[in-house]
């Protein structure tokens, strides 16, 4: 198909082997720790803080891509009809 | 009528999240059963009765602390054929470098974890000991766990990296030895979910060409192959709602949703706006996974609002179902789910948002699962914002739905040709007493003559409502002993099926079905047609109950 090229000098990547030690088990459940499982981590003040610090952005999603020409994306032949949505049948709220 | 079913569709509460919540959400789920863990950015919870309830589990002090402190980016899966749920955890960066961490909690009930191993950049490789690991999911095979990530030094992106991890391992408890592949070509890589014994995963090339690569469980080998696709676009996206707040300031264009069904490997990615796509949509390919053939691009797309964050995954069937949001134009940022039809995307709202977040921080994504132990349905998490714009106005949703294979009927009157039962579940939204709307005739079936007929556990059958979902025919059969002229009793709407709305559908000799009442034996569904000749606002006629099996308690059900 054209839509399909394979690279044969890079087509084939041989992935690498590394191990990890024992893991690391859950203590015996104990009113201490059921306790702390259930306490609000973060106070409203740290929780804005958090917010803040999230970006405008995402952290880059990997290197750059090439653009695409854009009388190439404009001229788009493919096209599929608009969706929206349904109502569902609910059988819970 | 819809094809789609929302079998569960609930809120969790403020005290299954802790008001740890954030509008950048990025609600992750599994289930097991009746045990499902739900994670935001900075929360988890578990329910152990199929969302009925919740406990809150703060992520922060469940586990030994590592780096920094938990960050955030969870994530959960469950893996139904070694009965574990998995959940990743990501902790902030520390002297250059953090840690994942990977939980497992073994089957049900219990503890809330058993056992964790802790993947650290430096610790898979030593050159990576600077960098840190970010933006994570899961996916599984046959075999294995594969966790995709990406690795940064500082905030500059350096690789991305699968972990392919053996589940019978996994479960032991024990070391693991595991595989990894890594690549400094494509970023942000992404598992197909419903993978069998090779797994495929995908990222872009360019905005015209996807790179598909090709794990067999049996090999250590990846190939790829690259696949040109419809030209898309990426940079700044805006699709302001009512409120006029973008709420996709951190959108771009990532794959976050891939499946594997039928042969057919799936990717979706939001893109932006183009030459008939005037709003941020979901773009979506289809490839021959044998082949790598592109079979076809089904975009999801609107004119008036915007579609993005899809994740999507694959039932045992090749079924697909997804959960992505909307909103721009007249809509706030909403949750949608849906499933594939085969020609085209069929989705139902969740839940409508009612405002746009404040600092126009949404994402980073969602997650759709296969439900166990059915596989057939799915489950989904998303969030919305109610009554407000801050975050502490997200309301985390649970969701399990999938495509409605019950085939829709009416219910004709034997009697009386042409006479079919009309429900008008009108005001019926919830349990009551002596249950509620009316129940009477039609001259011909339109949409509120339109039933399905739902199997329960016991094997009785209970009659819903297409065009008022969750209402179902109620019949109260008390004092009904004998066979009467008139008939007797009642027989209106109930919201839920319970004792009173369960019936055995007896056929006759003549092929003609009998509707027996299970709480009152011996009553049947009686409908009197006469002078039911037209098709009427408020129907007519009589339906109620009689003793005993006779010619107007005779009815002709078929699909319509």
């Amino acid at each position: 198909m054209s839509n399909v090229l394979h690279d044969n000098s890079d087509g084939v990547i041989e992935a690498e082997v590394a191990t990890l030690p024992e893991p690391q088990r859950a203590p015996p459940e104990s009113p201490s720790l059921s306790e702390a499982i259930q306490q609000p981590a973060l106070s409203e003040e740290e929780l804005q803080k958090r917010q803040d610090a999230i970006g405008e952005r995402r952290r880059p999603a990997g290197p750059p891509l090439e653009s695409a020409s854009r009388s190439a994306v404009d001229d788009n032949p493919s096209d599929v009809p608009e969706t929206d949505v349904t109502p569902a049948d609910t059988e819970t709220e | 009528m819809s094809n789609l079913t929302l079998l569960r569709n609930i809120a969790l509460p403020k005290s299954a999240t802790s008001g740890q919540t954030s509008t950048v959400g990025e609600p992750s789920l599994a289930n097991n059963g009746a045990q499902i863990y739900y994670s935001g950015n900075w929360y988890a919870a578990r329910s152990l009765d199929d969302g009925a309830s919740w406990a809150y589990v703060n992520p922060f002090t469940t586990f030994p602390a590592a780096d920094g402190g938990f960050c955030c980016d969870q994530t959960l899966i469950y893996d139904p054929t070694r009965d574990i749920t998995i959940w990743l955890l990501q902790y902030i960066r520390q002297n250059n470098t953090n840690t994942l961490r990977v939980v497992v909690k073994k089957g049900t009930g219990g503890g809330v974890f058993d056992f964790f191993h802790d993947l650290k950049p430096g610790n898979v490789n030593p050159a990576w000991a600077a960098e840190w690991f970010d933006y994570n999911s899961a996916a599984l095979s046959n075999n294995f766990l594969y966790i995709t990530t990406n690795s940064f030094s500082g905030n500059t992106w350096q690789r991305a990296v699968v972990f392919r991890i053996s589940l019978d391992q996994l479960v032991a408890g024990g070391a693991l030895s595991y595989d990894f592949f890594s690549t400094t070509s494509n970023g942000s890589l992404r598992c197909t979910l419903g993978a069998g014994d090779t797994m495929y995963f995908g990222s872009h090339n360019s905005l015209s060409q996807l790179r598909v690569f090709t794990w067999p469980e049996s090999s250590t080998t990846v190939t790829f192959n690259n696949v040109n696709v419809t030209s898309w676009t990426g940079g700044a996206y805006s699709a302001p709602g009512p409120d006029g707040r973008n709420w996709l300031t951190r959108t771009d264009g990532r794959i976050t949703g891939a499946f594997l069904a039928n042969g057919v490997i799936g990717f979706l990615w939001t893109a932006n706006t183009r030459s008939g796509r005037p709003k941020p949509y979901v773009r979506a390919v289809r490839i021959n996974a044998a082949t790598k053939a592109l079979v076809s691009e089904p975009d999801i797309w609107n004119s008036t609002f915007a579609y993005a964050y899809p994740d999507c995954c694959a039932n045992v069937n090749g079924g697909v179902g997804i959960s992505l949001y909307r909103g721009g134009g007249t809509i706030f940022p909403s949750h949608v789910v849906g499933i594939w039809q085969g020609a085209g995307w069929l989705l139902a709202d969740t839940k409508a948002g009612t405002s746009g977040p404040q600092d126009g921080k949404w994402g980073d994504y969602v997650t759709c699962r296969r439900h166990a132990p059915d596989g057939i349905t799915f489950v989904a998490s998303g969030v919305t914002l109610q009554g407000g714009a801050l975050q502490s106005n997200i309301e985390p949703r649970y969701v399990h739905f999938g495509e409605n294979t019950v085939p829709v009927v009416s219910i004709a009157s034997a009697a009386f040709p042409g006479v079919v039962l009309r429900m008008d579940g009108n005001g019926v939204t919830q349990p009551t007493g002596p249950g509620g709307g009316v129940v009477n005739c039609q001259f011909g079936a339109m949409s509120w003559e339109k039933f399905r007929l739902e199997t329960q556990a016991d094997g009785t059958v209970a009659i819903a409502s297409v065009q008022f979902p969750g209402v179902y025919l109620r019949m109260d059969g008390r004092g009904v002993t004998q066979p009467t002229g008139p008939g007797g009793g009642i027989v209106n709407c109930q919201f839920g099926a319970h004792s009173w709305e369960k019936f055995r559908l007896e056929t006759q000799a003549d092929g003609t079905v009998a509707i027996a009442s299970v709480q009152f034996p011996g009553v049947y569904l009686r409908m009197d047609g006469r002078g039911v000749t037209q098709p009427s606002g408020s129907g007519g006629g009589i339906v109620n109950c009689q003793f005993g099996a006779h010619s107007w308690e005779k009815f002709i059900i078929a699909p319509v």
